[in-house]
Parts: C-alpha cells; sequence; structure tokens
C-alpha cells in the first residue's frame, strides 16, 4: 500500500516546510503551548503521517501547516513556507495572501464531515464555490467539473445528488464531498486531519482506501494526521511522532516500527494489538499525557518514561539527528543511543497487519 | 476551533482578560449595587434629603427655572419642587422594579419547575396557557386588565403580575426538563425520595440561577413598563408623581424647561442600568461557578 | 407547492391559540365588576339603551351562548359600539389600522437596516473598539424608555432643528413615510439593540463553525464567506430571536402612536381605557394578539424559507 521509495528519495522537490513552528495561546489557566518547536517537510508524492493521542497537538500542528490559528489570542514563532510558491512565512501571511495559496496549492480534508458543509447550501453548489474560487468557466463546463468530481470519489448519481441538501447526505457521503471540494483546485499537497474519526468503521476503511487512491493517481503529497499508529502504518512513508506538542520522533515507517528511538513511540507500540506477538501481554503506558499548560522545558515524557536517568531531568529538549545522512530522521531523546528498548517487532512479526483495508467498495453503486 | 490567520491578529494580541479572574463580574455587580443602594436610600429617606412636600401646590412659584434658590432643580408648573418629586416618585419606581419582579419570579418559578416535574397532561395544558400569554404583546394586556379593574396603584401591580408570571414558568420549565436529565436528579427518583425533596433539593437549585439573571432583565422590563403606561396616563394616578407620568407632563413645557421630563427621564435610564449592570455582573459570576 | 401543506400545518397549530385568545378577550370584559351595560354606556346611560346591550351581548342567556355570540360577531367584524366614540368598534379599528400596520413595517425596516450592520460589524471585529462601545450602547439603550427617546427626538429634530413633521400621519404614501421617521427610530434603537446583541453572539459562534473553515480554504474572497456563509446562517438566528421579540415591536407602537399623537390603534387603546371604553379595548386586545400571531407566522416561514433543513420536517 505504500508509495514506491523512489519517489520520496530525499532528491524529490519540498512542496512545505515547516521549520520550528511555536504556537502559545494564553488563557487564565496558564500559557497554553499546543505546537512546541516542531519542524517537519513534506516532499512531492510523499504520505507524511502525524501520529499522538488526543491532546498532542495534531489538529494544532496541520492547520497551521495552512496558516490557521486556534484562536484570536494565538502567537507564534517560526515559519511556514511552500518553498518556490510561497517564500515568505505563511504564518505571517494574511487571509488576502493565503487565498491564492489555499485550494490549489494545499487544502484540507476535515475531522467531521457533518458539520463542515454549510446546512442551507446545495451539495453541489458548496463544490462549485470551490471550482469558481480559482477558475473563471461557463456553467454548463462547470457543472461537467462537479459531476466528475462526485464521480471520481465515489458519489453515485452526481446528478442528482449534487441537488441534495448536507442533512440527506450520510457522513461517509459528506467526506468523500468534502474530499472533491478538497480536489476542486488540483492542490499538490492535502492535510487530512483525522479524516476517519468521526465515522463509522466500515466507512472509515473506505475513505482511506479512497484517501489513498487519489494521493497515488494524481501524485499529491500527503498529510495524514491520526491517532491510530495502525493507519499510519498501512499508508506513510515517514511518520511524526508527537507527544505534549513536540515532535519526539521523526523516521521513515519501516524504521519506526522496526527500530524505534524513542521510549514514547516503543511504548506506543508495544500497546498495539497487531504490532505484538500473540503470546505476549500488550503493556499500557502509565501515567497520563501532559496537559499543555504552563509546560518545562524538559522531557516531557519524563515522569512516564521507564528509562530516564538524573540526567534527563535538567536536559532541555532538542531533536537530536538520527539515521543516515540525507535522510531526514530525528528523535527527542538524549539517551536514544544507550538506551536498549526491545521494540514488540523484533521479536516477531513484519510490519503490523491491518484488519482489513478494503478497495473502495462498489457498494454504493450497487444499492 | 476558532479560525484566524497567524498574521494580523496574533501579531497585536495582548489578549483582553481581567486581572483577577471574575473581577468583571465583580466591578459590574458592585457597580451596580451601589446605583440601587443609593437610590434606595434616597428614595425611601426622601425626607431626609429635602423639605417640601412631593404633591402640596405652590400657586406663587410655577415653573421656576433651574439653581433657583430652594429649588436647585427649579419647579413644575404647580409649583412643587422637582427634586422632592423626583425622589418621592422614584419610591413607586423601585417598588415596581423589586416587588413586580419579586411576586412573578417566585409564582413563574414554581409553576414552571412543579408543572415540568408531573409532566403529562397537567404540563401540556399549564405549558399551552402559558404560550396564550405570549400571544398577546404584553403591553396590551396589562392596559386591558387595568382597563378593566381601573386605574390605581394596587391595579397596576395586579396587572403585572398576572402577565409576567408566564416568563418564569418559561424558563423555569425548560431548565426543569434539563436538569430532570441528570444522573443525580434520576438518582434522586430512584432512591425514592420525595417530590418535595427532589424539587427543593435537586431541581430548584438548577434551576435559579437562569431565573435570577432573567430576573434582572425582567425588573428592567418592568420599570420601562410601568413607567409607560405613567407616562400614557394609565399607570398610577395623579397627583403622586412618578417618573413616566412626569416626564409626560413635563412634556408640555419641553421648550423652555426641558428638565421638566429629563431630569426623571435620566433617573429613569440609571436605575435600569444599575438592575442591568446587577444582571450582567450576577450572570458572570454564576456562569464561571457552574 | 409544499408551502401551501406548511402553511396550513402552522395554521391548524395555532388554532388552539387563537381559541385561547377569544377566551381571554371575553373573559377581559366580564372581570369588571358592575353591570357590563351600563359600563358599556357610561354617560350615554339609558334605560332603553341597556336593555338593547344586554339583548345584543346575550346577557340574558349561558355564559356559553354569550361567548358563541361574541365570537360569530368578531369574526364578522363586529366587535360592538363605542358610545363615547359613536362609532361601530369595527369602524375605529379599520381607520385606525393603516397607520399602526404602516408604524410596525417601517419601524421593523429601521429596525433591520440599523441591527444587521452594526451586529455583524461588532460580531465580526470581536475586541474591537466598536465591539467594545456597543456594549454602553447597549446598556443604556436597553434601559432608555422608548418614550423618553421620543421626547428627545421631538425636542432636537421637531423643535431645534425642525427639519421633520413631529406629529400626525400625514396624508399620502410620501407624506405617511416622513411622519413615520421619528416613531420609527424611536422603536427601531431600543429594539435593535436586542437584535444586535443576539446577531453579534450568532456571528461570534458562526465564525467558530467548521463550514466557514471548509468555505475558507476554497480559496474564495473573506467577502463571500461573509455574506454567503456567516451572514446567512447567523441570519437564520436572528429570524428567529426577531419573530420572539414581535410582540416587544407590536407593544412598542402603542406608546409611540401616543408619543407623536399617531391616529393609530395604539393610541385609540388608550384612550378608550381612559374613557373606559370596553368595547374598544376588547375588540383591540383581541386583535393586537392576532398581529402577534400572524407575524410570528410570517417570521415562521422566513426561517423555514431560510433553512432547508426545517421545510423537510
Amino acid at each position: 500500500m505504500r508509495t514506491d521509495h523512489t519517489v520520496t528519495a530525499p532528491q524529490a522537490a519540498v512542496l512545505l516546510e515547516a521549520n520550528d513552528v511555536s504556537v502559545t495561546i494564553p488563557t487564565s489557566g496558564g500559557i497554553v503551548t499546543p505546537v512546541d518547536h516542531v519542524s517537519l517537510t513534506l516532499r512531492s508524492g510523499e504520505v507524511l503521517g502525524i501520529v499522538g493521542e488526543t491532546g498532542s497537538g495534531k489538529t494544532v500542528t496541520c492547520r497551521s501547516l495552512l496558516g490557521l490559528m486556534p484562536s484570536a489570542q494565538a502567537r507564534h514563532t517560526g515559519s511556514v513556507t511552500y518553498p518556490g510558491v510561497m517564500d515568505e512565512n505563511v504564518l505571517d501571511a494574511g487571509r488576502g495572501v493565503m487565498r491564492k495559496h489555499w485550494g490549489t496549492y494545499i487544502s484540507m480534508i476535515p475531522q467531521n464531515p457533518m458539520t463542515s458543509l454549510n446546512p442551507v447550501h446545495r451539495i453541489g453548489d458548496q463544490i462549485a464555490e470551490a471550482i469558481a474560487a480559482h477558475s473563471s468557466m461557463p456553467k454548463s463546463q462547470r457543472f461537467e467539473r462537479i459531476v466528475e468530481l462526485m464521480t471520481r470519489v465515489g458519489i453515485p448519481n452526481p446528478q442528482k445528488r449534487m441537488r441534495d441538501y448536507p442533512h440527506q447526505f450520510s457522513g461517509g457521503m459528506l467526506q468523500r464531498t468534502l474530499i472533491a471540494i478538497a480536489l476542486a483546485g488540483d492542490p499538490r499537497v492535502l492535510i487530512a486531519d483525522e479524516p476517519t474519526t468521526a465515522l463509522d468503521v466500515i466507512i472509515q476503511d473506505q475513505i482511506l482506501s479512497l484517501l489513498v487512491d487519489l494521493q497515488r493517481d494524481l501524485g499529491t503529497s500527503l498529510v495524514l494526521v491520526s491517532h491510530d499508529l495502525s493507519v499510519i502504518a498501512q499508508v506513510c512513508d515517514r511518520v511524526a511522532v508527537m507527544y505534549g506538542g513536540q515532535v519526539v520522533e521523526l523516521a521513515e515507517t519501516a524504521t519506526l516500527l522496526h527500530t524505534p528511538r524513542h521510549p514514547y513511540t516503543n511504548a506506543l507500540l508495544k500497546s498495539l494489538p497487531g504490532a505484538v506477538p500473540r503470546d505476549q501481554p500488550l503493556t499500557a503506558i502509565s501515567g497520563s499525557p501532559p496537559r499543555l499548560i504552563d509546560l518545562p522545558d524538559t522531557c516531557r515524557f519524563l515522569p512516564r518514561c521507564t528509562f530516564a536517568d538524573e540526567g534527563c531531568s535538567t536536559w532541555t529538549t532538542e531533536l537530536l539527528v538520527a539515521g543516515a545522512a540525507g535522510s531526514p530522521a530525528g528523535v527527542r531523546c538524549r539517551r536514544h543511543q544507550e538506551i536498549d528498548l526491545q521494540p514488540p517487532s523484533r521479536s516477531g512479526q513484519e510490519t503490523p497487519p491491518r484488519s482489513s483495508l478494503v478497495e473502495p467498495m462498489d457498494f454504493w453503486a450497487a444499492r | 476551533m476558532t479560525l484566524t490567520l497567524f498574521g494580523r491578529p496574533s501579531t497585536r494580541t495582548t489578549p483582553r482578560r481581567p486581572l483577577l479572574p471574575g473581577l468583571s463580574g465583580n466591578v459590574s455587580l458592585a457597580l451596580g449595587v451601589a446605583i440601587l443602594l443609593v437610590m434606595i436610600v434616597v428614595c425611601f429617606g426622601a425626607p431626609l434629603f429635602t423639605s417640601y412636600s412631593p404633591i402640596a401646590v405652590d400657586a406663587t412659584n410655577p415653573l421656576a427655572p433651574l439653581f433657583s434658590p430652594g429649588h436647585f432643580l427649579g419647579t413644575d408648573e404647580y409649583g412643587r419642587d422637582l427634586w422632592t418629586r423626583v425622589i418621592y416618585g422614584g419610591r413607586y419606581d423601585l417598588a415596581i422594579a423589586f416587588g413586580a419582579t419579586a411576586v412573578t419570579l417566585v409564582v413563574g418559578t414554581v409553576v414552571g419547575v412543579v408543572s415540568a416535574h408531573i409532566g403529562g397532561r397537567t404540563d401540556a395544558v399549564v405549558m399551552r396557557i402559558v404560550d396564550l400569554f405570549f400571544a398577546f404583546p404584553f403591553i396590551v394586556l396589562v392596559i386591558a386588565i387595568i382597563a378593566a379593574l381601573g386605574t390605581s396603584l394596587i391595579n397596576l401591580f395586579i396587572a403585572l403580575w398576572v402577565v409576567s408570571w408566564v416568563s418564569y414558568a418559561r424558563i423555569s420549565h425548560g431548565q426543569t426538563l434539563s436538569a430532570n436529565q441528570y444522573g443525580y436528579v434520576v438518582a434522586a427518583k430512584a432512591l425514592g425520595f420525595s417530590h418535595l425533596r427532589i424539587l427543593s433539593r435537586h431541581l430548584l437549585p438548577s434551576v435559579l440561577p437562569g431565573v435570577i439573571i432573567f430576573a434582572m432583565v425582567d425588573a428592567v422590563g418592568n420599570v420601562l413598563l410601568g413607567a409607560s403606561l405613567g407616562y400614557l396616563g394609565v399607570g398610577i394616578p395623579e397627583p403622586t408623581p412618578e417618573w413616566g407620568s412626569m416626564i409626560s407632563s413635563g412634556q408640555n413645557f419641553i421648550l423652555s424647561n426641558w428638565w421638566l421630563s429629563l431630569v426623571p427621564g435620566a433617573a429613569l435610564v440609571v436605575l435600569g442600568v444599575g438592575l442591568s449592570l446587577v444582571g450582567d455582573g450576577l450572570s458572570d459570576l454564576l456562569r464561571t461557578k457552574r | 407547492m409544499a408551502w401551501i401543506a406548511i402553511i396550513g400545518r402552522r395554521l391548524v397549530q395555532m388554532l388552539p391559540i387563537i381559541f385561547g385568545i377569544t377566551i381571554v378577550s371575553f373573559v377581559l370584559i366580564r372581570m369588571v365588576p358592575g353591570d357590563p351595560a351600563s359600563l358599556i354606556l357610561g354617560n350615554h346611560y339609558t334605560p332603553e339603551a341597556a336593555t338593547q346591550i344586554r339583548l345584543n351581548l346575550g346577557l340574558d342567556q349561558s355564559v356559553l351562548s354569550q361567548y358563541w355570540i361574541f365570537v360569530t360577531n368578531a369574526l364578522s367584524g363586529q366587535f360592538g359600539h363605542s358610545y363615547s366614540l359613536n362609532a361601530s368598534v369595527g369602524q375605529l379599528v379599520s381607520d385606525g389600522l393603516v397607520p399602526t400596520l404602516f408604524l410596525i413595517a417601517q419601524a421593523g425596516l429601521f429596525t433591520a437596516v440599523i441591527a444587521i450592520p452594526t451586529g455583524l460589524y461588532v460580531g465580526l471585529h470581536r475586541g474591537g473598539i466598536a465591539d467594545q462601545g456597543s456594549r454602553v450602547f447597549l446598556l443604556i439603550g436597553y434601559a432608555l424608555p422608548s418614550f423618553l427617546l421620543g421626547v428627545l427626538l421631538i425636542l432636537v429634530f421637531g423643535v431645534k432643528v425642525p427639519i421633520l413633521p413631529i406629529s400626525g400621519f400625514g396624508d399620502g404614501f410620501l407624506e405617511h413615510v416622513q411622519h413615520l421617521i421619528l416613531p420609527s427610530i424611536t422603536i427601531a434603537i431600543p429594539f435593535s439593540t436586542v437584535l444586535v446583541r443576539s446577531l453579534r453572539a450568532s456571528v461570534i459562534e458562526t465564525l467558530d463553525a467548521d463550514y466557514v473553515t471548509t468555505a475558507l480554504l476554497k480559496g474564495v474572497s473573506w467577502r463571500r464567506v461573509v455574506s454567503r456563509h456567516i451572514l446567512r446562517n447567523a441570519g437564520m438566528k436572528v429570524v428567529v430571536v426577531f419573530g420572539v421579540n414581535l410582540a416587544f415591536l407590536v407593544g412598542g407602537t402603542v406608546v409611540i402612536e401616543n408619543v407623536f399623537s399617531i391616529p393609530g390603534l395604539g393610541s385609540l387603546l388608550v384612550n378608550s381605557v381612559s374613557t373606559r371604553d370596553y368595547p374598544v379595548v376588547q375588540g383591540l386586545t383581541l386583535l393586537f394578539a392576532l398581529f402577534v400571531l400572524a407575524a410570528n407566522l410570517l417570521t415562521d416561514l422566513v426561517h423555514v424559507a431560510m433553512d432547508p433543513r426545517l421545510a423537510a420536517a
């Protein structure tokens, strides 16, 4: 399922670069830091996964890649650029500047399809708005384009269903519509923020398959956010593991699964049913993830880490370069070279199998 | 999630928030209470602040200008001291603000909570009656009742009581229905607690904050309604001073003695602002508590 | 068209309320202590006229048949005779109807013109200077009695800068509009505080909606996002608030007609109270309630037209 590695070789063009991005929100309870010194790159044709628990800063991170902020009070440091297209800092650009890139260069597929379409406008009109935003074409041609997009994302009977309102659509159909909207301007980068979390389990697989298909066919780059490592493992070329607002490990998917370097990544793998051989017990991570308020500069995982020593309590975290030169990989652990994590996959299976990642079904067409 | 761009808002963000949590609520509450207290003291202690009578006519000195000797706000067309009439008249407007509101608050809330608790057909009938009252513009219904009973202070109160309990019934009814879903109310019912205990211990506390916040808004409404009726000549009859009727009689001299209307008018606005500030403060504080 | 079915259904839902309204209006006069006939006649009392009235109202019959007489008469527009004005109530009401409806319409329009841009602006610029300033305006605007505002406007525009008529209704459409400018402003300012508050709140809520993010990320202009997605959806909620507060608008006309001496139903109502003209009070109470119901029906229909989810239900 993963794309061919030659596509994502280091020489492929960089489409998106996040450099040391931090987002802070002052609140009455203290300063919240949902994104803390995050650096990421996305290459042409690549699928980059961002995995982490709820509240680890995934959503705010991927929204910042589009220049969106969680609130008017939020502040930021660092930069996001789209090399060659938008060399100014995306984070400093206004709505007026970003407008030119939204839809055509970068698009987002949202977390909750049920609330992401305007309830008072017809499905077709909402897709048409995305088409019309960047190209002026005669009405008949636009109609053709709507039908084409709806067909491409697997909405049956588009001529009829484009006249429906969102409340007449199921959650899966709404998410397909939103994918059509995201694709309307032929973007080069897609940001999918937990695109299947709000859907039924069966529909989740259909949507994920659709996304992977589209990514492969159109050659789009994809940032896929998920709290489910097994989803990420199936789909992504590289993975960024987030914990407490920080990227704690960044590596090629296979490397990450076989030789995790950060204790948190390892703990995550050990708690994953598919990754642990059947005869071994699953291990829960003790303690709870940090609240993102007034955090110290030391390691976020320290209170829960079984490998920590005295030095860890004073170490200011930074993303240390790991892996071969030229392959962007890093780990935010000062002891990553000393400790023996004994990852689960060393004792058995290749990669964690995912139960059923089905191909897009003709389920709807059959009805 | 709020949608704002990185750039513009974040560059000038000093978050607008009080120095201490809850301070803004406390400030408007304190300001509102202070305004109301001053008004209550001055109006109900009126003899301490003036030596004139609010109704005794002085034919020798009608329409005295501002800052006349002995009458710093002047006199009206019957030579009555304006300051005296304003502070005596405030008694009636304050009485409407608190008296009319307090009664309807209690009656309406009890009706709404009990009706929702009983449920079934009784509840349906009670709420249809409430709907019926809402079909009339309140002021028309109040005027109609006064028309039937005749104009007097007590009839004004009766009309306000008859008409405005329905708002409290509707609000407390809705909040009781949602409180009924809470685990602790369900548990209390399952444990077989008496109706009285469930109502007083469990339902009422969850209904009261909303009702009290509304009561402050309603008090402003009642003051304005009472003053409007006074202005229209169907409220508290002359020669009793009341701010609304004073504005109306002063309107005849709007060209020369404009303050005859504007001073009682300003008093009305200050009373309304005081009540609104208390309401704002209470809603801030009660909301943070919940 | 499905509209007929929707309107029909709402009308049927209204029937119990309409029934209740007739009962309230009927009971109001029966509340008066004493003999209704002599009260209705007032100074014009003669034994013959009193007998005639008793016959007309069916006072010698049961309460039920009295109510039946009242309802059938009301349905045919007969609310009795005003002895103090020596005219049929139906005639008096139809004379006052035009100025009152005109005032309600113009005041409603003015309210929309004031409230919609203001609410939208302060909602979109939350925390800005306009927003902070509007809080003071809302606080005072809500506590300001409408008749006092009317008196102030008369003082300023009628006396100091006499550019607008300050009383009456005038002749012909243009004069009507002109005469009702100050009264309409007087009603619109306090009423718009209610609407600005709710429009601001729903704009702020809508700004946070996921579908606004979706629209923005399509790359369409901010102006289009505001008009097609924010204003449209926030407006839907405001229509509901408008409907709920329509009774307030209608009630406001009663007071303001008296401030500006407009010969409408509100002036008629207040005069009838002082002359104890019960048939007029009764007829007007009924009529004002029907106004509110009709206006509620109208806002309901607008809401349905704006929200496709309701049309289906």
